[in-house]
């Protein structure tokens, strides 16, 4: 009897990810792509998204859900490299001074998001979502009015023809691939850009330590109950402001490290789904609302790009148009998203249900259903 | 004077700024050579346009369901309406009845299947009515490329078929109920009677609804659930009740919106139609638990004749387009505002 | 209580040469990673002074070297304000001239001349900076007025 409870507990605790596996699996094959080609861009690709996926490690763990806000440490990663690529830094001093100039604007904005946070409790995820939309109006004025005007720009050549405001497109050749190419190991027919796995690595490292610090251990307890933490003497309010702060900063020097991949800035869009393909893929590695581990984020990233490879083409060979399966593949990662959070939700109120039928010694409930 | 300080307190400060703000748009406008009598019709145009999918956020509010961000939902079975009505053939009053007519019962079969999914999640039911809406609007988006569709106004020339990301009703049933009755003063001004007085039949028969027994039960449910369930009133119906309502009224406010606007837009337009209209309802003074049909009126137009004063004037003065930037601050602004005020209900 | 609590004042310790870090890290980062274009010209002196070199090969750190001829000029993409530049004349037995500069760091582009360098004299290099769109539009115009172009005549009677 508990075999059987166990394959469907398992199941229903991992069924996104089994979802996308089996998609995934068959959509593999109908594409036609070689396996050394889908082999060699997810090595690129996780190298490219891994850092962004774990700046929502904390907030989570904190209780606070997907922080969507971390578009704001996105935004001010682009800053960063604006004013890098002004003063013509280049290559990995280019992106050291970008992560510097970005750190004090993530930091403010990281603060700002917590205390926008801390007000909505109990809606932190929709909050934070639309936050991100206001502070991409505050970017907007920012670098599409003041820069160039109010704040001096030094190289006509990344500003509008009209005198202010940034280039809808920043060439970064300054700074192209200098990470990746740092320190590239070939094996074999693959290339792997062996230095942004190592910043990668420092970061899970940075994390696991994190945990066991006072402050990460305060985090977790949030996470499990505010109230409980609250009465331990946990400053509750101001240790989830860190959690997004710390998340902010994460999401800038992911933010940096995957534009520097790209090796170009689209200045007023690179920002708009960074949240979603972040939270995409760390449910789809099977994390849930209030539980996320470092496995979680390689897994997902893993598989979501994965589809996100074989999907357009698989969509071109069945029916003919590759839009299609740009769709179909959108529309699985929308769907992704939003059972997960069904799932996480249901799963609360079962559990949350059962705990209040232990209490009352297993009467039945009253009361409307 | 205590009064008056609870009662600005109470409609907030952000709100009244919003209101100052508008009215100064309006005086400034003939001093920055902008006419007041087009920019009066832009006004009223859209304003009928936006109400009532504004109006459709209303039932799931007063359920206690939050602001409804998965409209798209309805949004998405009008648009089935719409196109099957153009693939049809129907044209003028026919077009526009019959496309309410086949989009009511999709709007329904959504609803439930929504609502159904919403009472098993109560709480961030917000942020999975997004996903649910994203997810629905880029399913339909293949939909609308497969779709045996064949009227040639509606599909792609050179292929022969899949349907235009943008389609004319041009000759179907374009502007049908702002020209009806429409009321001309001069060269500049129009008034959109038909639209009006549509958008006003819409509100009045909600809020008789809402003064109704399934109204009130709604409400009960909404703003005090252990009171309504001492009625005997169950509140997961009370919850699907709305999500239909809300689904059926925002199918007909994608048509009304259509008509006036003259094109029906598919695959990913629908996909961020909700924040509209959530921040006018917002703007109108409701909360996240709590609309009224004032709300939606005094919302909806404030927050459309922000989006057509601040272009013409606001460019004039600074001679820049600062238009796009001023929306995204005020919209989303004011939804911040509302989501991140401690209500008095609690969850 | 006062700053000069030993807890808080460590605080403000660790605090301060966190910022201090900071600061140094950034301009560190700063002047080792500027870039600078460095133009290489090979014109002689129109007044006669000094010749252009007839065949060159020049490089600057450990760029790949480039062959000039006269009146070419290329340009070298640099790191960092210190470089070295080597000139060989590829005439027989001519003497390879390896210098040391420096690149100011707020110069984008600095002009070297290679001819005026073989030649002894100084500066041979100078700051540099592009013409706009409208001045090299102005320059093209001035052009046209000294040199007038010939055309075929209209076409239409």
């Amino acid at each position: 009897m508990s075999k059987t409870f166990d394959v469907r507990k398992l199941l229903a605790d991992n069924l996104v990810v089994v979802i996308f596996l089996v998609i995934t699996a068959f959509a593999v094959p109908v594409s036609g792509l070689s396996a050394q080609f889908i082999i060699q861009e997810l090595l690129t690709r996780i190298g490219r998204n891994a850092f962004l996926v774990f700046s929502l490690l904390l907030p989570i763990m904190a209780g606070m859900g997907i922080n969507f806000g971390m578009v704001l440490g996105a935004m001010a990663g682009e800053i960063g490299l604006i004013v890098a690529v002004d003063w013509g830094i280049l290559g990995v001093n280019g992106l050291a001074l970008a992560a510097l100039v970005g750190m004090p604007v993530a930091v403010i904005l990281g603060w700002l998001a917590g205390e926008v946070l801390n007000r909505a409790k109990g809606r932190e995820m929709v909050t934070g979502y639309i936050l991100g939309f206001f502070m991409d109006g505050v970017y907007q004025l920012i670098v599409l009015y003041m820069m160039g005007s109010i704040i001096p720009i030094r190289s006509p050549a990344i500003t509008l023809s009209r005198g202010y405001g940034i280039r809808n497109t920043l060439g970064l050749d300054s700074v192209r691939q200098s990470l990746d190419t740092l320190l590239a190991v070939r094996i074999g027919p693959y290339v792997l850009p062996m230095a942004t796995y190592i910043v990668i690595a420092f970061l899970c490292l940075f994390i696991l330590w994190f945990r066991r610090t006072k402050l990460g251990q305060d985090m977790r307890a949030i996470g499990q109950d505010q109230g409980v933490s609250h009465s331990a003497g946990i400053a509750v309010e101001r240790t989830r402001i860190i959690a997004i702060v710390i998340s902010t900063v994460l999401a800038m020097i992911g933010q940096i490290i995957f534009l520097q991949n790209m090796g170009n800035m689209a200045t007023y869009n690179a920002h708009k789904q960074t949240g979603f393909f972040a939270a995409a893929a760390l449910l789809v590695g099977g994390a849930s609302v209030s539980k996320a581990t470092i496995p979680n984020v390689f897994v997902g990233v893993v598989l979501l790009h994965l589809m996100y490879i074989v999907m357009p083409r698989a969509g071109a060979q069945l029916f003919g148009q590759a839009q299609i399966g740009e769709f179909f593949r959108d529309a699985l990662s929308y769907a992704a998203i939003a059972m997960a959070l069904v799932i996480y939700a249901w799963r609360k109120r079962a559990n949350a249900e059962k705990a209040r039928a232990g209490l009352r010694g297993g009467q039945a409930a009253g009361g409307a259903k | 004077m205590n009064r008056l300080k609870q009662a600005v307190i109470d409609f907030g400060w952000p709100r009244i700024i919003i209101f100052l703000f508008v009215v100064a748009l309006f005086i400034g406008a003939p001093f920055v050579n902008v006419r007041v009598d087009s920019s009066f019709t832009d006004v009223f145009n859209r304003f009928g346009q936006n109400a009532v999918l504004v109006l459709a956020l209303v039932p799931m509010v007063q359920a206690g369901c939050g602001l409804n961000f998965g409209l798209p939902v309805g949004i998405i079975a009008g648009l089935l309406g719409s196109t099957l009505a153009m693939e049809f053939g129907l044209v003028g009053w026919a077009g526009f009845l019959g496309a309410i007519g086949l989009a009511i019962p999709f709007a329904a079969a959504f609803g439930f299947a929504y609502g159904v999914l919403l009472n098993k999640v109560k709480g961030e039911e917000m942020t999975i009515a997004m996903y649910v809406g994203f997810s629905i609007v880029t399913f339909f988006a293949i939909l609308w490329l497969l779709l045996p569709y064949s009227s040639p106004n509606m599909v792609w020339g050179y292929a022969g078929r899949g349907l235009r990301t943008t389609i004319t009703l041009e000759g179907y049933w374009g502007r049908i109920l702002n020209d009806f009755l429409a009321v001309r003063i001069g060269e500049n001004f129009q008034f959109p009677t038909g639209m009006i007085l549509f958008v006003i039949l819409l509100t009045v028969l909600t809020g008789i609804f809402f003064r109704s027994k399934t109204g009130t039960a709604m409400t009960a449910v909404g703003s005090n659930p252990d009171f309504a369930r001492a009625g005997g009133v169950s509140a997961d119906r009370m919850r699907l009740t709305s999500v239909v309502l809300s689904t059926v009224i925002g199918a007909v406010g994608i048509l009304v919106y259509q008509q006036s606007f003259g094109f029906i837009q598919i695959y990913n337009a629908p996909l961020f139609m909700a924040f509209p209209a959530v921040a006018a309802l917002l703007i109108g003074g409701a909360s996240v638990n709590k609309a009224s049909m004032l709300n939606v009126i005094v919302g909806t137009f404030l927050f459309q004749s922000i989006l057509t004063m601040t272009p013409s004037v606001i460019n004039s003065v600074l001679q820049t387009d600062m238009s796009e930037v001023i929306r995204i601050l005020i919209s989303n602004g004011m939804i911040l505002y509302a989501l991140t005020r401690k209500t008095k209900v609690t969850k | 209580m006062s700053k000069l609590d030993p807890k808080k004042a460590r605080r403000w310790a660790i605090r301060a040469a966190l910022g201090l870090l900071y600061v140094v890290l950034a301009v560190a980062l700063f002047v080792t990673g500027r870039g600078h274009t460095i133009l290489v010209d090979n014109k002689a002196d129109p007044a006669g002074a000094f010749p252009a070199l007839k065949a060159a090969v020049v490089s600057v750190d450990r760029q790949k070297p480039m062959e000039f001829y006269p009146g070419d000029r290329d340009k070298f993409i640099v790191k960092g304000q210190r470089h070295v530049l080597r000139v060989k004349p590829l005439a027989p037995g001519a003497q390879e001239k390896v210098v040391e500069f420096r690149v100011p760091l707020k110069e984008d582009m600095t002009l070297v001349s290679i001819s005026k360098l073989m030649a002894g004299v100084e500066p041979w290099y100078e700051p540099f900076t592009a013409p706009t769109a409208q001045e090299r539009a102005a320059e093209r115009a001035a052009a046209d007025l000294e040199n007038p172009v010939e055309t075929f005549g209209s076409f239409s009677p």
